[in-house]
């Protein structure tokens, strides 16, 4: 090979690896970091600092508040529940969560188990992959639930945040993340909230392909001995139409049928909607406490997260 | 395959990588493969579509080839040009045609006919149709010598850079060069460097500038909420449609000429700055060149293009637009556009005279810079006006944007409206420095700068860092990504 060859060749390479390195860089900068920080946190912990990792969709964050746990009861745990997280995507982020923590207990919140859906729309099943690291759970999760033909872009995502370029902040640039334990928490209130509840022997079977991946999060559970523990956080209903008034008691039978799965299958079930007397005995107010119809705000997830854990759910 | 998808990213390199190591005699069959491939990616059957045109060209160059008798010959050369056209007309002007007797019947209160089945437009195929269709009227002429080599013919007719949206190459260009593959050099930096470049500049026209405009275009000109808009937002989505459509078609020719030009190729331009047309006889000798020369040797000048006197220079100017017009889509408004065109470039060329002793009499020179602005302006606010019929959904709805235009509102420039409509301040800012660059590019070309030896001097940190910022550019503020609707290249539809 002439030396001009191999001087070109050098060029070129020093070119890609620059244009690599920028490239890396500023996909990290435009990437929506209100989800994939939690988990660029989570990996980020010492190894076994977690005992309990909390797994499901926005309900299960808006509920529960990790820091007061660790604060007020020394329990160490993270949130890794995220927006609109469906049961095949919460299966995924348990073997994630023993992959990199391997804690004590996983504490599932069931509410997507009414839904039969394996994703959702792409930006929030982009906010769950893109926020896992690069290792087994996410290639399994990808080949799993993603078709064939989109896969290419939850490895290559740049395509999806490039357009925040117009909305980044200072903490964009930043690489340490501010969130300890995946919290959440919001001060907007809501003060309409209403519901239904159907009485607790009223039961609907969950979905098939639901109750499949609840297997299987049993299951892995059980061989990687991580206790699960399943509870559903009480929601309700914007509007006082009677199909969604339906829907809801619709869920709540889902909800109720989950009772009968989880003592089938020797885990621990609470299904908050049968607790809600006792509750609002704890304190919980509908004129304060919720920051939409579906879910508390930062007062009501600590009245419920102490009511919990005052209960010993998390024992 | 899109040219700004994933797919072709992996496609192309990969073609080419191949087309590099294998050896020159297989080169074709290779790049034929590819070719087809690219095509059928779409619709596989559509493949069928592109090789029965091939094969009757192929076997109608080789007939009139072999046949020496003049009749022979024509009838010939009329057979395949009739198969050619049918194919056209069943899969891109049979649902038009149907809709356009319906509409007449239905005046008549005869009842409509029914079509029991849908056809879905093969892409590109008004131009693979033309390009092929063209091989043959050449080889009738005796300008270009039947292709023997098959292969070799239907990778001209398919070659898979320019196969759905043009440059319509000729014979006597692209087929040569396809004929004498094995002596093209494969490998030379400095011809995949330009090569390179071109297709960068192609997808940042295409992908910054183009795609972003048509955000704001196709909320104007929505065939639901268009009459919301009035005043200067539609003469501002109007020529933010002149922008998107030069963008789309260009930017889709620079990354054909720069893909092409990496494997050894040189395809026609098809645009040479035509927004610095000083009139729309100028225009047209910078706009889709590659059509404008397939009307003018195909149909203009067998019409007897200028030869028969002035009237019937007329008649076959308005037809060759008429036909031009018909040939961008089956609908009235594309005919529109074209009669709107031919009508313009008549009267452009009928007062041709009067202009220039109207301008000598108030004492401008012809170089006069300001008369040229003057001209160059004038003339893009036509071609705006034909592309208000053309980017519409009907001659209606032309007509409405047309009218709604007149009145006044020129407070939406400072009162925020005009960034409430689609894209906001950002995206604005970044739509406005993109075109500064263009325009700068755009007045380098007209000056003839040869912008590719300028660059190829530089030394190769600045070379680096121009394709490193362009790349990054590209990938940042352009159109992409899982939200954004391939649906794409204008021209495609074609």
């Amino acid at each position: 090979m002439s030396k001009k060859i191999i001087l070109n060749c050098i060029k070129i390479g020093v070119c890609l690896l620059i244009l690599t390195a920028l490239l890396l860089r500023t996909a990290y900068v435009v990437r929506d970091k209100q989800y994939t920080s939690v988990q660029d946190n989570f990996r980020q912990l010492p190894k076994d600092s977690v005992d309990v990792v909390f797994i499901g969709q926005s309900h299960c964050f808006c509920s529960i508040d990790p820091n007061l746990l660790a604060d007020e009861y020394g329990i160490e745990s993270f949130m890794l529940a995220t927006s609109a997280q469906t049961v095949p995507m919460s299966y995924y982020a348990a073997k994630e969560a023993i992959e990199c923590q391997h804690p004590k207990k996983i504490v599932m919140e069931v509410a997507y188990c009414a839904n039969d859906f394996r994703t959702v729309e792409d930006g929030m099943t982009h906010a769950f992959f893109d926020g896992m690291p690069n290792g087994k759970a996410k290639k399994e999760a990808i080949k799993d639930l993603i078709d064939k033909e989109d896969r290419i872009y939850y490895y290559l995502n740049f395509g999806m945040y490039h357009t925040r370029w117009k909305d980044l902040t200072e903490d964009d640039y930043k690489s340490n993340l501010t969130m300890k334990r995946g919290e959440y928490y919001s001060e907007d209130v809501f003060s309409n909230w209403d519901y239904p509840v159907v009485a607790a022997d009223e039961k609907k079977n969950m979905p098939e392909e639901m109750e499949r991946y609840m297997d299987l999060l049993v299951e892995l559970c059980k061989e990687e001995n991580v206790e699960l523990i399943l509870f559903c956080a009480p929601f309700g209903i914007q509007d006082d139409f009677d199909d969604r008034r339906e829907d809801l008691k619709e869920r709540q039978r889902i909800f109720n049928y989950i009772e009968d799965y989880a003592k089938e299958k020797n885990v621990r079930y609470y299904n908050l909607f049968n607790e809600l007397d006792s509750i609002y005995e704890y304190g919980l107010n509908d004129e304060t406490d919720w920051k939409d119809s579906q879910h508390l705000n930062a007062s009501g997830q600590k009245k419920l997260t102490r009511y919990m854990a005052e209960k010993g759910y998390f024992d | 395959m899109m040219f700004n998808t994933l797919s072709f990213l992996i496609f192309f390199p990969l073609v080419v990588l191949i087309y590099f190591i294998i050896p020159k005699k297989i080169r074709y069959i290779w790049l034929l493969v590819a070719s087809y491939y690219f095509y059928m990616s779409w619709v596989p059957q559509y493949g069928i579509l592109l090789f029965v045109s091939t094969f009757i060209t192929y076997a109608g160059g080789l007939l009139i080839d072999k046949i020496k008798s003049k009749g022979g010959r024509k009838a010939i050369l009329i057979a395949s040009l009739l198969a050619n056209f049918s194919m056209l007309f069943v899969f891109k002007y049979f649902g038009f045609s149907i809709d356009t007797i319906n509409s007449v019947l239905s005046r008549i209160n005869v009842s409509v006919i029914e079509v029991p089945f849908t056809i879905v437009l093969p892409m590109g195929i008004s131009f693979y149709i033309f390009q092929a269709v063209g091989y043959l009227i050449d080889v009738y002429r005796e300008e270009t010598k039947a292709q023997k080599n098959f292969f070799k013919y239907a990778l001209f007719v398919s070659f898979f850079p320019q196969l759905v949206a043009g440059p319509i190459e000729r014979s006597g260009n692209l087929l040569n060069q396809i004929g004498n593959i094995e002596n093209i050099k494969v490998f030379n930096a400095k011809r995949i460097q330009d090569g390179f470049m071109i297709m960068l500049f192609g997808y940042f026209m295409k992908m910054i500038i183009s795609d972003r405009a048509k955000i704001f275009v196709d909320m104007v000109y929505h065939e639901g909420e268009y009459s919301k808009f009035v005043g200067l937002i539609p003469i501002i989505a109007t020529i933010l449609f002149a922008i998107q459509i030069y963008c789309d078609f260009a930017g889709y020719t620079y990354i054909a000429i720069g893909a092409a030009k990496i494997m050894g190729f040189e395809l026609m331009n098809n645009f040479n700055t035509p927004y610095l047309a000083v009139s729309i006889t100028d225009f047209w000798s910078r706009w889709h060149i590659s059509l404008t020369n397939w009307f003018k040797d195909y149909l203009y000048i067998p019409l007897g293009g200028n030869r028969k006197g002035k009237v019937r220079k007329y008649i076959n100017i308005f037809i060759v637009f008429l036909l031009s017009g018909l040939w961008h889509g089956a609908s009235w408004h594309f005919v529109a556009w074209g009669v709107i065109h031919g009508v313009m470039r008549i009267v452009d060329d009928l007062t041709a005279k009067l202009r220039d002793k109207i301008y000598s009499k108030l004492g401008f020179k012809e170089d006069d810079f300001g008369l040229k602005i003057y001209k160059m302006t004038v003339t893009f606010i036509l071609v705006c006006l034909a592309w208000v019929f053309f980017r519409a959904q009907s001659v209606g709805q032309a007509v409405s944007i047309i009218k709604n235009m007149f009145k006044w509102n020129p407070w939406v420039l400072t009162d925020g409206s005009l960034l409430n409509v689609a894209l906001d301040a950002k995206e604005m800012n970044v739509l406005i420095v993109a075109l500064a660059i263009l325009l700068i590019v755009d007045i380098c070309r007209y000056r003839n700068v040869k912008l590719l030896e300028l660059f190829a001097k530089q030394n190769w940190i600045f070379k680096g860092s121009i394709i490193i910022v362009t790349i990054m550019a590209i990938l940042l503020f352009g159109i992409y990504g899982s939200n954004y609707n391939a649906a794409s290249f204008i021209y495609f539809q074609f």
